[in-house]
């Protein structure tokens, strides 16, 4: 007899908060009130079906963390780090995955089985998200400001700032930096070896300061340097705009220097 | 920093250096260990891409392009026209430091023509290497050309401070290099590839006791062929390739269609080399190196050149057919690499699905094998392809639409 959480009759819809330790609290309800999956979604609006129970679960840290003591057990640190990164493609697709993958863990099932459209849909999203974290370790376009900071912007279509942190704090080392992700409205600042997150503030009459920030003296004569070798090392000859994109897509390029009006 | 002068010598020395096709910036274990600049990324990374979708990853320049030899294929070559310039070392740490700052590279290759004799040329590459390692504390990525004739002194100075070092043999036949270029030899090359190669093991050999002793060139070293100059065969070509990875240690041999740059009386007349035939020699490259193909299962005495109308391994199972097809359920690891359509990654996916069960043709759909083209030359343990054993019907099947459309041009050319 099937175990009474994966009974489809009993399956209804799950919302949460978005965060990881909420997606562990989900897989956590799941279990104990033995009701499967449906749906995993942040927003309640995502769910149009109005026939179906809706549970929303609301974040829990002692839930999360038993689920994670018990996944790491069964799975190893290695894999839950490739669930975590599947996260953040934020997507209700893949947090459906996330949390099938850890139930079928959680019962025994084969998790190295490839064939099984979760373990291989998994190890598919992992990779579109190494992906996107990649490309914005080599997109990022950092600007020297007047007042010593590197600041760059950056849009992806994954959450990978935190992804990319590891790799800017060893790179630049010796520099003040702040990558702001434009989209999502927060950015990550390092300084002397420590990375910290900062929120965007949207307040006109805020009693702030405006910063009058710009652009280092020298900035300039570097980007202009920079387009210059750009130009020199093209083949026209052997012009093909379709690999070009097909290695760095389009949505990149307003955040590129040398890319940006083309 | 005077700009418009700084401006002309980029654009003239990053010109004259793009003809250099190597582009890795892979393969080094280097790390930011003194709180300086850069931090080596093992697996490479392109931080832009040409308008030919080619990838910019190292600021590629000469140090200068004023040259004592006369080398045909060379657009630098002593008896061409050119605008000469040439950079001085702190132009050159300036420009890498300002441009790795921003994100903008993964680090230097750094090239020179010759100018004044070997060592002359070779200290002042070292040098800005050396500046920029000792007094700048960087940390990214730097790929020096050895300049053929150089004191194993300063090459060896050269392996300490670079990730990668480098020596371009260019043309593939001794005998045709001494016709293009009369004062090369392939010896000239292969003699510091064969002290690098020593080197760099006996420095790894040390370090895996001695975790202090100096990192050596730690992405090893790589050369460059130029193909369509001369009518060396792809046979020719490969050979070489296959006893420079197998004997010297090579990571990397680069294939680099000739392109008219020339009017010298010594190169061909010729339009530009195919780009499908770079392709294919690339194609072939991987097969030897990761694949367990040998230089004979690709090419012959009577077959010396690469069929352009299909890729190498799939013009393979078309001339052996006896050993298809091979059976997803039970080949070996070795066949299953044989199989056109299947990659390294694919093959993987399947041996670690065969445990579990049984693996079905749906499954490798979603793993990402190629059924268009492997379709042929599998088996589930039942039927089989009926076109499996009749080559020249399969053929037409397995070339790529495009080729197809050229391939009934030319005939009715």
């Amino acid at each position: 007899m099937r175990p009474a959480w994966s009974v489809p009759e009993r399956a209804r819809h799950y919302v949460y908060d978005g965060s990881w330790p909420g997606l562990l609290a989900v897989v956590f309800t799941v279990f104990s009130e033995e009701r499967p999956v449906l749906s995993v979604v942040r927003e309640r609006s995502q769910i149009t079906d109005l026939f179906t129970e809706v549970r929303e679960v609301s974040t829990d840290d002692t839930q999360a963390t038993r689920v994670m003591d018990r996944a790491r057990n069964l799975l190893g640190a290695s894999r839950i780090r490739e669930l975590w990164y599947c996260h953040r493609a934020e997507r209700a697709e893949v947090d459906r995955l996330i949390a099938d993958f850890l139930l079928l863990a959680f019962t025994g099932g084969a998790v190295n089985d490839v064939r099984d459209p979760i373990v291989l849909g998994l190890r598919q999203w992992r990779k579109h998200v190494s992906h996107e974290k990649h490309q914005m370790e080599a997109f990022v376009r950092f600007q020297e400001n007047s007042d010593g900071v590197w600041t760059a912007t950056i849009a992806p279509a994954y959450d990978v700032l935190p992804l990319i942190a590891t790799h800017f704090r060893k790179r630049y080392a010796d520099m003040e930096w702040l990558i702001a992700d434009q989209r999502r409205e927060y950015g990550l600042h390092h300084r002397a070896g420590i990375v910290s997150p900062v929120q965007f503030i949207h307040e006109p009459d805020s009693a702030l300061p405006t910063p009058h920030v710009q652009a280092a003296a020298h900035e300039h004569a570097y980007v202009k340097l920079w387009k210059t070798y750009f130009r020199s090392v093209d083949i026209p000859a052997r012009r093909n705009l379709k690999l070009q994109m097909q290695h760095m897509p389009k949505r990149h390029w307003k955040h590129m220097v040398e890319m940006v009006g083309k | 920093m005077n700009e418009a002068r700084l401006t002309e010598k980029l654009s003239v020395l990053a010109d004259a250096a793009k003809y250099d096709v190597s582009c890795a910036s892979s393969g080094s274990t280097r790390t930011n260990h003194n709180g300086g600049l850069g931090n080596a990324s093992k697996m490479g990374i392109c931080h832009s891409y040409t308008s030919d979708g080619r990838c910019v990853s190292l600021l590629k320049i000469l140090l200068t392009n004023h040259c004592i030899f006369d080398c045909a294929y060379c657009v630098s070559r002593r008896s061409n026209d050119v605008k000469r310039a040439a950079f001085t070392v702190e132009e050159v740490v300036d420009l890498t430091m300002n441009f790795y700052r921003r994100n903008y590279i993964e680090g230097l290759f750094l090239s020179s023509g010759i100018f004044k004799d070997a060592d002359t040329t070779m200290e002042r590459l070292v040098r800005v290497a050396k500046e920029l390692r000792t007094v700048h504390k960087f940390n990214g990525y730097i790929h020096l050309k050895t300049i053929p004739g150089a004191s194993e002194t300063l090459i060896h100075e050269a392996g300490l401070w670079a990730d990668r070092l480098s020596i371009n043999i260019e043309i593939p036949s001794d005998a045709e290099l001494q016709r293009v270029a009369p004062e090369k030899t392939h010896e000239q090359a292969i003699k510091p590839m064969r002290y690098l190669h020593k080197t760099i093991i006996g420095l790894k050999e040390e370090r895996a006791v001695v975790k202090r002793a100096p990192l050596f060139a730690p992405a090893g070293q790589s050369t460059q062929l130029i193909v369509g100059a001369t009518p060396d065969t792809d046979r020719t070509i490969l050979g070489l390739a296959n006893g420079l990875y197998k004997q010297h240690g090579l990571r990397r041999v680069y294939y680099s269609g000739y392109v008219p740059i020339s009017t010298d009386a010594r190169m061909p007349a010729t339009g530009s080399t195919p780009m499908v035939r770079e392709n294919r020699l690339y194609q072939s490259d991987w097969l030897l190196r990761f694949y367990g193909f040998d230089v004979n299962d690709l090419l012959s005495e009577a077959q010396p050149l690469l069929d352009l109308d299909l890729d190498p391994k799939t013009a393979y199972a078309l001339r052996n057919p006896e050993l298809y097809p091979v059976d997803v359920n039970d080949a070996s690891r070795e066949m299953l690499l044989r199989v056109p359509g299947i990659g390294q990654k694919s093959v993987g996916l399947i041996l670690q699905a065969r445990r579990h069960g049984r693996v079905r043709l749906e499954h490798l759909k979603r793993m990402g094998v190629v059924i268009r083209r492997a379709r042929f030359f599998l088996s589930f343990g039942g039927a089989t392809h009926a076109l499996v054993h009749r080559p020249d019907r399969l053929r037409p099947h397995l070339i790529a639409p495009l080729r197809q459309k050229a391939a009934q041009l030319d005939l009715f050319a």
